[in-house]
């Protein structure tokens, strides 16, 4: 009976054991998982804290009428303290669709001589319908006196670099779908670990896309 | 009786109490006669001692009135009589002693109702400065409106002067006509005497400067002002005085400028000689036909061209202040004789001789004085001449050291500024020409212009700083303060001749110099009243030099060389603003891009070559390709040309595999077709829907215009392949038989032929791209190379003898169609040696590369890569490795600055190609 009594203290003792490593394995794993979670909330609020650049495409374009249409191109922040005195955006269209009329003015302002100035881009538009690559440009030649800044940038409102405008072609019909991709950004600082460039993963990038409506 | 009392008392005896009703308090401005040819004297009543200008302002009045009023002789009229005349017209009664005006005892006492109690006493500063005198004062305001002693002072009272004399017995006895106690100094002025009634206060006159009766000093010396109220009494009487606004204000003026009391004589002189000018110039404005008859310079413009150019022929031009680079100038931006005359190639051959033999290594002309340099500089421009490299010497660089180019004195500055400015050169120090500027304006003496050294301002020095400042006039605030000050300084110093004195003589080079200073600032020298004394203009000045072609130094002297070269550029400056062209030493106009519209010969035929150029070697094996360049030396931009063909010889084993237009050609299409039988190549680049011109945008020629590939079938066995552009035109229209609708190109030409040497093994082929000029960022010693590699078969990594690691290069390469590599090597380093292929070590493996533009090798050309080049520049940052030497001069020049962030931005906006790669290409063509 003793032997019996032993035996059964034994596998009471070994299912406590069993019981405490259970409970101590979901406790680890509860733990596991909140140092994830916690990794990728900061992973992600980095992310998501970085100044992003968007195509602001209308979703249908109507192919009756003017056959004309603007994308306006925001920039949701620009960090405070730091001189942007170029940029560049690279924008891919289906040139076979679409033809590129142009830039038009944003809102976001350069520094200038006696304030601020809206700043002179340079592209070409029959370039750009040639290779179906819009390729804008600014550039202040004396790295700083002539800079996109915070200043020029108004958080309240809704900041746009700069607009571009496009017309159908005429063999756009009901249903086509044309795609508009950022292939290069980039907000130039002289210190290029300040910059704002797609190659350096510090800039969000936001594509965009349109479809040929009634 | 204290001893003032006493004098003051003494003084009293002299002047005469005398009740005057008058009622206003205003000077009085009435003229009693008017007459020029009239003798006569002037009058004048005056509170200036304490601050109330005039009681009555310079006033003539006629010895025959005097005579006819007071029935005397003219010699018997006396100071007293005059004033009597006046006061009597005026109604100006006076408390006096003596009986009357016309008595011999006549003495001022107290002017009656002259003086406004209400309104105090300013004295001059001058005054107040002195304690004795302020001690003095009994009160700043008159008890009643009678002005005479002891009023605000205990030593006040009216004196009397006659000619600036003040006179030594009273006024009823002074004679006015021979005058037998004048002194023998006695200054009577036009034969005209002026009588001052003075009001003083302090010292009987030594506060007017002229006591020279009571013994006391004069407190200063009182200048002479006869003339000048003689003046003011002249141009009142003018008609236009009271019924001309501009007239009258300015005749006022002069009136306001007297009532100042201590003036000195120096600047009453001024305004006695300016007073004239004004009205005259006022006069001959309301007269309107008496304004100044501009010249008209073009004959003599001509006649001088003309007489120095035939100097040029005939002797030559060479380095040198005369006969040299000012003749250089003037005949040059005439625009009258092309820049490739020989008499302008043959001074480039010499002034390519010159630096040979005189230059120092760091382009230096002479050892201390860079005016040497400037000057060749300017020459140099004009006749459109890059002076950065001349005999491999770059004589601009010694200009970028402030403290050199100013050690021999203002004209240093001022002529390395205008060199730098003629042709936009750049300066090693971005802020240099703000630093010239700011020495040069610093320079401005008080007086107004600028001297050579010290603080005497000269005519020649200003106007030449004038001219190198002149750019910079609208920008600058300083130096159009400065620049306005020199020129109220050269106007206030133009001589009634129209012209200068300067260095001790007048000369028609200080005449040139200021011609040539208002016209750098936009200013018609024949239009600005402020140069144009008593009608004569600076143009008529300097055309009082003339002579037959050339211009004297000096009036008397005979015609000088200097003197007619200074003329010469002086006039063509002059003709080039009448003209509305760039200013004389903006030398950019000759710079144009502008693609130069060839000439045709008499058959109507393009003077203008094709070129091919293919790789100097190019792999042998079946499959290899290989790109040619076409293109050409000019092209026609005032021609609507539809199309351009033409014909190139395909060596046999080549198959033409693409024809594309380079970015050069816009408007149309490529279309081509090989003919088997003969071989040819048959190119067509129009529009063929729209049938729009087709149009060559370059800015820059040579112009590659097509890119042909060839690709080689089999092995060859010839050595050699030779290529040959056998025809090209440019058509206007469709129809053939009009010669007018075709413009043939010239391919009988060697440029128009190309030879490339096929090598079955590995074989280089080595080149310079450019070398450094250790201004801009890239070292002296060092140069970027090309090296063309044939047979590689699979991606290899080069290493040169010397342990340097070659850079792939995909942009030349697809340009060339061969393998190309890039690297920067010592400049000595041997061209020969690196042509051996012994001289490299060659390893399977993925090369290291670079890609022209992009400056921060991270795949992608944009804004960072442009921005990068500028901070680098800026010397914001440093460039430490030479890839990014290579990336970043895509200009492929020596040096690396804000022309290649622009190609940057050009490459990336337009899709220009970058010219170190048209170039590099170029340069791989044996």
């Amino acid at each position: 009976m003793e032997q019996i009594n032993d035996i059964k203290i034994t596998e009471q003792e070994q299912e406590e054991k069993k019981k405490k490593k259970r409970i101590l394995l979901i406790i680890l794993l509860i733990l596991l998982l909140i140092a994830l979670g916690v990794t990728l909330f900061f992973i992600l609020r980095k992310n998501y804290a970085k100044p992003t650049i968007k195509l602001d495409v209308p979703s249908k374009v109507s192919i009756s009428g003017d056959r004309e249409f603007t994308i306006d191109i925001p920039l949701s922040d620009m960090p405070e303290g730091v001189l942007y005195p170029a940029a560049s955006f690279s924008i891919s269209f289906d040139k076979s669709r679409l033809e590129f009329m142009g830039i038009e003015e944003g809102n976001v302002f350069v520094l200038a001589d006696n304030g601020f100035d809206l700043p002179n881009w340079g592209v070409n538009n029959e370039r750009s319908n040639d290779i179906g690559l819009i390729n804008i440009m600014y550039l202040d030649q004396t790295a700083g006196k002539y800079a996109f800044t915070s200043e020029g940038f108004s958080k309240e409102d809704r900041n746009i670099l700069v607009r571009l405008k496009f017309k159908l072609r005429g063999s756009v019909i009901k249903g086509d779908v044309m795609n508009f991709v950022i292939e290069d950004a980039v907000l130039a600082a002289s210190d290029s670990s300040q910059s704002l460039a797609m190659t350096k993963n510090t800039l969000n990038t936001v594509d965009g896309r349109t479809i040929a409506d009634d | 009786m204290k001893k003032t009392k006493f004098v003051a008392f003494l003084l009293v005896m002299l002047m005469v109490l005398q009740v005057v009703s008058a009622t206003a308090f205003a000077a009085k401005n009435v003229v009693v006669t008017t007459k020029d040819a009239e003798e006569g004297c002037i009058v004048s009543l005056e509170g200036l001692s304490i601050g109330k200008g005039f009681f009555i302002e310079p006033t003539f009045v006629a010895y025959q009135d005097i005579m006819n009023k007071y029935n005397v002789e003219k010699e018997a009229i006396t100071a007293a009589m005059a004033t009597g005349y006046v006061f009597d017209s005026l109604g100006i009664t006076v408390e006096s002693t003596g009986d009357g005006w016309a008595s011999d005892s006549f003495y001022m006492g107290t002017i009656d109702n002259i003086d406004d109690p209400s309104v105090p006493a300013e004295f001059p500063d001058f005054l107040m400065e002195n304690e004795t005198f302020v001690e003095l004062i009994e009160s700043e305001t008159n008890s009643d409106a009678n002005l005479g002693e002891f009023d605000y002072t205990s030593s006040a009272g009216w004196m009397v002067t006659v000619n600036n004399y003040m006179i030594n017995k009273g006024a009823g006895a002074w004679l006015l006509v021979n005058e037998p106690d004048q002194p023998a100094d006695y200054p009577v002025v036009n034969n005209i005497p002026v009588i001052r009634w003075q009001f003083s206060v302090y010292g009987y006159g030594a506060d007017l400067g002229t006591d020279q009766v009571w013994g006391m000093e004069p407190l200063y010396a009182a200048g002479n002002r006869s003339a000048l109220y003689q003046a003011i009494v002249k141009y009142k009487s003018n008609e236009l005085y009271g019924t001309n606004d501009d007239f009258t204000t300015a005749i006022d003026a002069y009136v306001e400028a007297c009532k100042v009391l201590n003036t000195e004589q120096a600047d009453i002189d001024l305004l006695t000689n300016q007073i004239d000018i004004d009205a005259q110039q006022l006069i001959e404005a309301a007269q309107g036909g008496a304004e100044h008859q501009r010249v008209d310079i073009t004959d003599t413009l001509n006649a001088t061209l003309e007489h120095v150019y035939n100097l040029a022929e005939t002797n030559g031009l060479s380095v040198g202040a005369t006969g040299g680079e000012w003749a250089v100038l003037g005949l040059a931006r005439s625009e009258k004789y092309d820049l490739d005359n020989a008499i302008f190639t043959d001074y480039y051959t010499k002034v390519v001789e010159y630096v040979n033999e005189h230059a120092t290594e760091a382009g230096k002309l002479h050892s201390r004085k860079l005016t040497d340099n400037s000057r060749v500089i300017i020459g140099l421009s004009s006749i459109n001449k890059d002076a950065t490299a001349i005999a491999g010497k770059n004589i601009v660089a010694p200009l970028n050291v402030l403290s050199d180019v100013s050690w021999q004195g203002l004209n240093g500055p001022v002529y390395a500024l205008i060199a730098l400015d003629s042709r936009n050169y750049e300066t090693t120090d971005a802020n240099l020409r703000n630093e010239f500027i700011n020495y040069i304006v610093e320079k401005k003496c008080a007086t107004g212009g600028w001297g050579l050294s010290g603080t005497k301002a000269d005519v020649d020095i200003t106007s030449m700083t004038i001219q190198a400042l002149a750019p910079y006039y609208t920008t600058n605030e300083a130096v159009k303060t400065a620049v306005d000050e020199a020129l109220v300084w050269l106007s206030a110093n133009q001589n009634d001749e129209g012209g200068y004195t300067s260095w001790g003589s007048t000369s028609s080079e200080s005449i040139s110099q200021t011609i040539c200073a208002l016209v750098a600032l936009g200013i018609d020298p024949q239009e600005d009243e402020r140069f144009i004394k008593n009608n004569i203009s600076l143009v008529d000045a300097l055309m009082s030099f003339y002579d037959n072609g050339a211009f004297k130094h000096v009036a008397t002297g005979s015609v000088d060389g200097m003197a007619t070269e200074q003329a010469l550029y002086t006039l063509v400056s002059y003709q080039r603003m009448l003209d509305g062209k760039t200013r004389l030493y903006d030398m950019t106009d000759v710079m144009t891009e502008e693609p130069v519209n060839p000439e045709y010969d008499e058959n109507g035929f393009l003077k203008i070559e094709s070129y091919i150029n293919t790789p100097a070697i190019v792999t042998n094996k079946a499959g290899s390709t290989f790109n040619a360049q076409i293109g050409l030396t000019g092209w026609d931009s005032t021609k609507d040309y539809k199309l351009v063909d033409m014909i190139v010889t395909v060596p046999e084993g080549l198959r033409v595999t693409d024809v594309q237009a380079t970015n050069n050609l816009t408007g149309g299409s490529v279309y081509y077709y090989v003919e088997e039988a003969t071989g040819k190549l048959r190119v067509v680049y129009a529009n063929l829907e729209t049938y729009e011109n087709v149009v060559v945008n370059a800015t820059e020629f040579p112009a590659d215009l097509f890119t042909v590939t060839f690709t080689m079938d089999e092995v060859l066995e010839a050595k050699t392949v030779d290529f040959a552009i056998t025809g090209m035109s440019l058509k206007l229209g469709s129809d053939s038989q009009d010669p007018k609708m075709i413009h043939v190109i010239n391919t009988m030409t060697d440029s128009s032929k190309a030879t490339s040497e096929l090598k079955k093994e590995v074989a280089v082929f080595a080149y310079e791209l450019y070398t450094g000029d250790g201004i801009d960022i890239i070292p002296a010693d060092k140069k970027a190379v090309a090296v063309l590699v044939t047979e590689l078969e699979v991606a290899t990594t080069i290493t040169y003898t010397d342990g340097t690691v070659l850079r792939y290069n995909k942009q030349l390469s697809d340009k060339t169609g061969v393998a190309t590599y890039v690297t920067m090597v010592a400049a000595e380093t041997s061209m020969d040696e690196m042509n051996k292929v012994a001289n490299y070590t060659m390893v399977a493996g993925t090369p290291a590369s670079i890609t022209f533009g992009d400056v921060n090798a991270d795949g992608v050309i944009n804004a960072q890569d442009a921005l990068d080049t500028v901070n680098a520049w800026l010397r914001k940052t440093e460039v430490t490795t030479d890839d990014t030497m290579l990336a970043m001069n895509v200009n492929g020049d020596s040096r690396i600055n804000t022309y290649d962030a622009l190609g940057i931005v050009d490459n990336f906006v337009n899709g220009t190609e970058f010219i170190v790669v048209t170039y590099g290409a170029r340069f791989s063509a044996n």
